[in-house]
């Protein structure tokens, strides 16, 4: 089992400093979010949909260009908080 | 990063992420942690191999019906048709297709009517592939018909997002006892008003009792710590212990359907959800089978790679004061491949039903499975100590780990390398690693309601004799001890009276000695002694109840 698989799973191909530098990525792009985005996630349609149906904003994030979905619905989140 | 990137680069750099996403993930989003949360409650939560970041998609088989209706939705409107595993749908909600105001009978109403049970078009106490009437047909329980106005609203149905997607009020609701909608004095994963005798809302301890029980709880359906622990040994793991021979006391064999406590204490402590165990298994799952050939492009992110190679980003590179040092949730298994059972040599002894005791415990190197559990089990335990108060936090001190063995169970490791070790044995399954997290979600319990910390070796039996003598007080322990002194001296030494007396004595000694920390608290020998005790408390009550 290669060191790489403790990190990101079963070898897929990718170089070990390929995937760092995608770590890398994805924390700068994730450090861009605005309103309280903190993270990038991989979404589908579905996921989508159920974002906005929370209350996700939908908007453009200006310099990432990425949907963002901080304007989750405020009821929503006092409940996850309680 | 050393310097910033311009806009486009960042949307190139984005697009290059977003093209990595498998099973259907098209995009790459920004979220805040509110919203992950509540998306691992009902997608995958794994990472995905290439960028590292969380995905969602959800589980393919589950996901690809409900991206192929919003797809379809989104591109054709209502009166659309797509087809599904050779089957043709409509893209009607179900207003739309009966034109009629009840939506019972139809299709799904929203994407939250996917998840709030009851079938298409309504709500219900459990899930159920099929429309609303049906499910109430064969028999389901709980939530209504979903009434939709001409815009597409519901109009009887305010519950909130979360309640819709979790059946649980609040995240509250998930752990405070008594299932969904409810709070009470045990747990169960479920609906179970009807446990409710006197209507006051909470499921007292007499009414789940009296209910049979709430199945499939924090602490399974015995309402008990540890109930589905298959084997118990001591051992150590410290070389100087080794090397000097140190014996530790007789390891426990127990039967794999013995419940090993009574019903005692009422803990509070959150629980994994059914969409989180299922997240977590298909975590595990895709850990140990990840080669999916999917022909997903290598990462294009020249000027990235350039510009990151001096970043810290593994995880040694991580520092800091984090208040709980001495804590560790994951322990690395090589530190018990050696370790001593019973007559300080090393060597496995036999056990009561000629089954050799794993003896080595595979390391996370050893294979992704092994890898996925060690680490899964660790996140998990982590995120059960992150909701302690910071001072018990801060005051953490020993060892909580979870590993896989060579003859394919789970063993939860407990102690620390001073006093030694207490590994419990479960199945090997999701059933298995279910029970091994609602036994350390009522450790932690434990340690919140006692200010307990010290995790040694003494640890679970302390967890064992707290939960057994909850809410007795120390002079009414002593009277009772006192009265068993002069009961004893009734009986001639040897006789079931008088084993069944110096039995309890002991108990109540050991209990009285964890709460006034004599020092035996913390020994192997005290875990070991109180579990035994419990052990023979359920092994009676199943006679009894079986008599």
């Amino acid at each position: 089992m290669a060191f790489s698989s403790e990190i990101f799973g079963a070898n897929t191909g990718t170089s070990i400093a390929k995937r760092r530098a995608a770590a890398a990525a994805g924390e700068l792009i994730s450090d861009k979010g605005r309103y309280g985005d903190s993270m990038s996630i991989h979404a589908s349609p579905f996921t989508l949909k159920l974002l906005q149906s929370i209350g996700g904003a939908g908007t453009e994030n200006p310099e990432t260009g990425m949907l963002e979905f901080y304007n989750v619905d405020e009821a929503m989140k006092k409940k996850m908080r309680y | 990063m050393s310097k910033e990137l311009s806009p486009q680069q960042l949307q190139k750099l984005a697009q290059s992420m977003s093209d990595m996403g498998r099973y259907g993930d098209t995009q790459l989003v920004h979220v805040n942690e509110d919203e992950v949360e509540l998306l691992k409650k009902i997608g995958a939560g794994t990472r995905n191999p290439q960028t590292g970041l969380l995905e969602f998609f959800g589980g393919k088989s589950a996901t690809t019906f409900d991206e192929a209706f919003a797809v379809a939705r989104d591109d054709q409107g209502a009166g659309g048709t797509f087809d599904y595993n050779g089957k043709s749908y409509s893209t009607n909600y179900a207003n739309e297709s009966s034109g009629t105001t009840s939506t019972s009978s139809g299709e799904y109403t929203s994407v939250l009517d996917r998840f709030d049970g009851g079938g298409a078009g309504g709500s219900g106490d459990s899930y159920f592939s099929g429309s609303h009437d049906e499910y109430k047909a064969q028999g389901g329980t709980g939530g209504q018909a979903h009434q939709i106005d001409s815009s597409g609203n519901e109009t009887n149905d305010d519950r909130s997002t979360f309640e819709r997607l979790t059946g649980y009020k609040n995240l509250k609701d998930t752990y405070d006892g008594g299932g969904k909608g409810m709070s009470g004095a045990t747990y169960g994963h479920g609906t179970f008003h009807d446990a409710d005798t006197s209507g006051d809302g909470i499921i007292q301890a007499s009414e789940a009792s009296a209910y049979g029980g709430l199945k499939g709880g924090i602490d399974g359906n015995n309402d008990s710590t540890f109930s589905s622990v298959m084997n118990v040994a001591a051992f150590v793991a410290s070389p100087v212990a080794y090397l000097a021979g140190k014996a530790i006391n007789t390891a426990l064999d127990f039967d794999k359907d013995g419940s090993m406590f009574t019903k005692g204490g009422s803990f509070s402590m959150p629980t994994q959800t059914e969409a989180q165990k299922l997240a977590n298994q298909k975590s595990l799952d895709n850990l140990g089978s990840n080669n999916d050939g999917d022909g997903n492009a290598p990462v294009t992110v020249e000027t990235i790679e350039e510009e990151t190679s001096d970043e810290a980003i593994s995880y040694s590179d991580i520092e800091g004061d984090f208040g709980y040092n001495a804590f560790s949730s994951s322990r690395p298994a090589r530190s018990f491949i050696k370790y001593d059972y019973e007559d300080g040599t090393g060597n496995p002894v036999e056990t009561y039903n000629r089954n050799t005791k794993p003896f080595h415990i595979a390391t996370s190197a050893e294979s992704a499975r092994s890898y996925a559990l060690n680490g899964m089990a660790s996140n998990a335990i982590e995120q059960m100590m992150s909701m302690m108060p910071r001072e018990l936090m801060d005051n953490l001190e020993g060892d909580f780990s979870v590993h896989l063995t060579d003859d394919d169970k789970l063993a939860l490791v407990v102690g620390n390398g001073k006093d030694g070790y207490i590994e419990a044995t479960y199945d090997a399954k999701q059933t298995g690693y279910d029970s091994v997290m609602s036994d350390l979600a009522n450790m932690f319990a434990y340690m919140e309601a006692s200010s307990d910390t010290k995790i040694d070796a003494g640890f679970m039996g302390r967890v064992a004799s707290s939960e057994r003598f909850d809410g007795v007080a120390t002079p009414s322990l002593s009277a009772s001890l006192e009265g068993l002194k002069s009961e004893i001296e009734l009986y001639s030494e040897g006789t079931p009276q008088y084993r069944m007396a110096a039995e309890r004595m002991d108990e109540i000694e050991r209990e009285i000695a964890r709460r006034t920390q004599s020092g035996t608290e913390t020994t192997s020998s005290f875990s070991i002694a109180a579990l035994n005790t419990a052990i023979a408390g359920s092994a009676n009550n199943i006679l009894q109840a079986s008599a």
